[in-house]
Formats: structure tokens, sequence, C-alpha cells
């Protein structure tokens, strides 16, 4: 596994993020390969988990005010399933409708996707608002696809031109 | 394919060799589409047809999919972009990779859903006299049809059948008919709408 802490100076975002590229091949709970999981931590440090019923993390993901006064996650995982990947590409080849993707681009996308969720200000709102137990209906997985989707199209038209 | 054409026409308008090459180049890739899956045996159904009505029938159950991928479902000529179908009559029988060429039968019963195991609502049709008789989102009570329903329509048109008993079985355990991928800590666009 390759591990590399950003650091957060280099970056607008002020979340401490672990990246991993990890050569297992992962399935989730209900059987389905995972490519990517994006974890935020607690204030002790732990990366959580993914409750299905509440639709919010495990235990209480510590944030912190970015420079804009923006609410983010103090420190998040996360992990790129690159063993999924190789075993599974033509998971991505339907998914972007592109049969020429490789493993390498692969990564990059999922790992887009994976970053759009410690990024996006109202999924982290909106995870934020479930914790607090208000009620917020933001669908967080639709702004990660959307960027995932587009980094897979920007890449298979550059590779045309 | 036609706009394939038509970008190679554009993208390559300022070299003559190199847009002959990618004409050539297109051309083939045109040629090689067209032969990698025989025309669907049940004349009955043209397949790029009636996986663009599976597309669109996705599209239709799941338009939460389309905020992030504004195309939604779709289909080329022979393949199914973003979901899957399997034959739930004859397993081998599927669309889940590029490589395959499903096979679009009267009377058999399918399961459709996306890929993308988040959005994944399934999606059990039946193929009727060149028609599609669809139970939506079996796996969602609170937005689709009931599984027992699409049990009993299937049981009901399998009366006379050997195989029935196995059929319903596979309607039944639908999910193990299926090739799903996730990159994702919420378990599906189902529990998140309850």
């Amino acid at each position: 596994m390759r591990k590399q802490p950003l650091d957060p100076s280099r970056s607008s975002n002020a979340t401490k993020v672990h990246f991993n590229i990890t050569k297992d091949e992962k399935f989730d709970k209900d059987g389905s390969r995972l490519y990517g999981l994006h974890q935020a931590h607690d204030k002790h440090g732990k990366a959580l988990g993914w409750d299905d019923k509440s639709n919010k993390f495990d235990g209480e993901a510590a944030f912190v005010k970015g420079k804009g006064g923006n609410i983010e996650y103090k420190e998040a995982t996360i992990t790129i399933y690159e063993g999924s990947i190789n075993a599974n590409l033509g998971f991505l080849v339907s998914r972007y409708n592109d049969p020429n993707i490789t493993p390498s681009e692969g990564i990059v996308t999922v790992g887009t996707h994976e970053n759009t969720h410690d990024t996006d200000q109202d999924s982290i709102n909106a995870v934020k608002d479930r914790q607090e137990g208000k009620m917020n209906p933001t669908d967080v997985e639709s702004p990660a696809k959307a960027v995932e989707q587009k980094a897979a199209d920007e890449i298979k038209t550059k590779r045309k031109s | 394919m036609l706009l394939v054409l038509f970008l190679s026409l554009f993208v390559c308008s300022s070299s003559y060799t190199i847009c002959a090459q990618q004409k050539s180049e297109a051309a083939k890739k045109l040629e090689s589409d067209k032969a990698r899956c025989k025309p669907n045996p049940d004349p009955l159904y043209v397949r790029s047809r009636v996986l663009g009505e599976l597309a669109n029938v996705l599209n239709e159950s799941i338009p939460e999919y389309s905020k992030g991928v504004p195309k939604g479902f779709y289909s080329d000529t022979e393949n199914a972009i973003g979901f899957f179908v399997v034959d739930l009559m004859n397993p081998a029988n599927k669309q889940s990779t590029f490589h395959d060429c499903v096979d679009f039968i009267n009377g058999h019963v399918y399961h459709v859903a996306p890929g993308d195991s988040y959005y994944s609502l399934s999606h059990i049709v039946i193929l009727e006299e060149g028609k599609l008789k669809v139970f939506r989102s079996v796996n969602c009570p609170p937005r689709g049809d009931r599984l027992e329903d699409a049990i009993s329509y299937v049981s009901a048109k399998l009366a006379r059948d050997k195989q029935r008993e196995e059929i319903i079985n596979r309607v039944r355990n639908y999910k193990k008919y299926g090739f799903y991928g996730s990159l994702h800590h919420a378990a599906s666009i189902c529990e998140h709408r309850q």
C-alpha cells in the first residue's frame, strides 16, 4: 500500500487527507466490488465507516473551519482499490463508455470521485447536519459522480487528440 | 457512430494525411463494431432498440442518475452504458461488458439494473410479443413494484415450462444475477430516499 499524507498548507482545503492506493481487491457488505472509499475521521483520528440506515458516518466526524470560514472535515482517508480496478476494469469501461480506459486512468477517475466527497461543501454540510440530528436530504453522491464523469470525459477526449 | 466519423473529419481537417488515416480508423471501428455481435436471433426484437428502451426505463425510474451523468443511462448499437442485462432463463446470456452480446428472446425474463450499486434499482423485464413488460425497482418498495408481483406474473407465464421452478428461483434471487461496483459509502438511492 502506498500511503501519502497530504500537506494541508499546499491546498485550499484544511482537511488532512490520507491518500491510499491499495493492491487489495475489496468487496462491500452487499457483495459489490468496491473501487474507492472516502472516510472522515473522528476527533481521535479514527477513520469512520458509513451507517446505511442513518445515511451518515457511524461515529462523530470531526470538523474544522477552513480558510474561507467553511466547515471542512478535520481529517479523512481516501482509499483507491487498485486491485478491484485491475480485477474488473470492465466496470469502468461500461460506466464511462470508454473501451480504452487504462487502470491508471481508472485510479484517477475514482480518486476524483472520492476527493469530491472531501471537498463538496453541500455534501459536507449535509453530513454535519445529519450528525447533529437535522434533516438534510442532499444526495452526496451526485456531485462526486458528476466530477468523476467529467474527469473520465476529459481523459477520453485528451487521449483522442 | 456518425458522430465519431464527423468528429474525425473535424479534428483532422488541418492535415490531409492524418485525416485520411483517421477516417480509415473510424471506418474500421465502424465495421468492427458492426461485426462484433451477430444479429439478434429473435426477429421480433432488434438488440439496439431493446437496449435503448431499457435505458429509457432506467432513466424514468432513477432520474437521480442523470444529475451525475448528464446523458443518463444509454446504449450504443451493442452496449449498455451504465447498466447490465442478465437473462434469468439462461444467465450466460448477458450484457455486462463490452464483450457481451445479449440476445433478446420472446418470452424470456431479464434482470436489468445499473452497475453502480448506489443507483442499482432492479427491474424485472419480460419480453412479450415485441413489447416489454416491466416490474420496476423491485428492491425498493417505496418507489417500485413488488417482487412478489413479478414472481406471480412470471410463474403464471411459465405454467407449462419444465424449468419453471429454477427460473422463479432466479427471479427471487435476482441480485445474484447482477454485476455491481461501488465507489460509495452510501448503500443505495433507495435508502437515501427513505
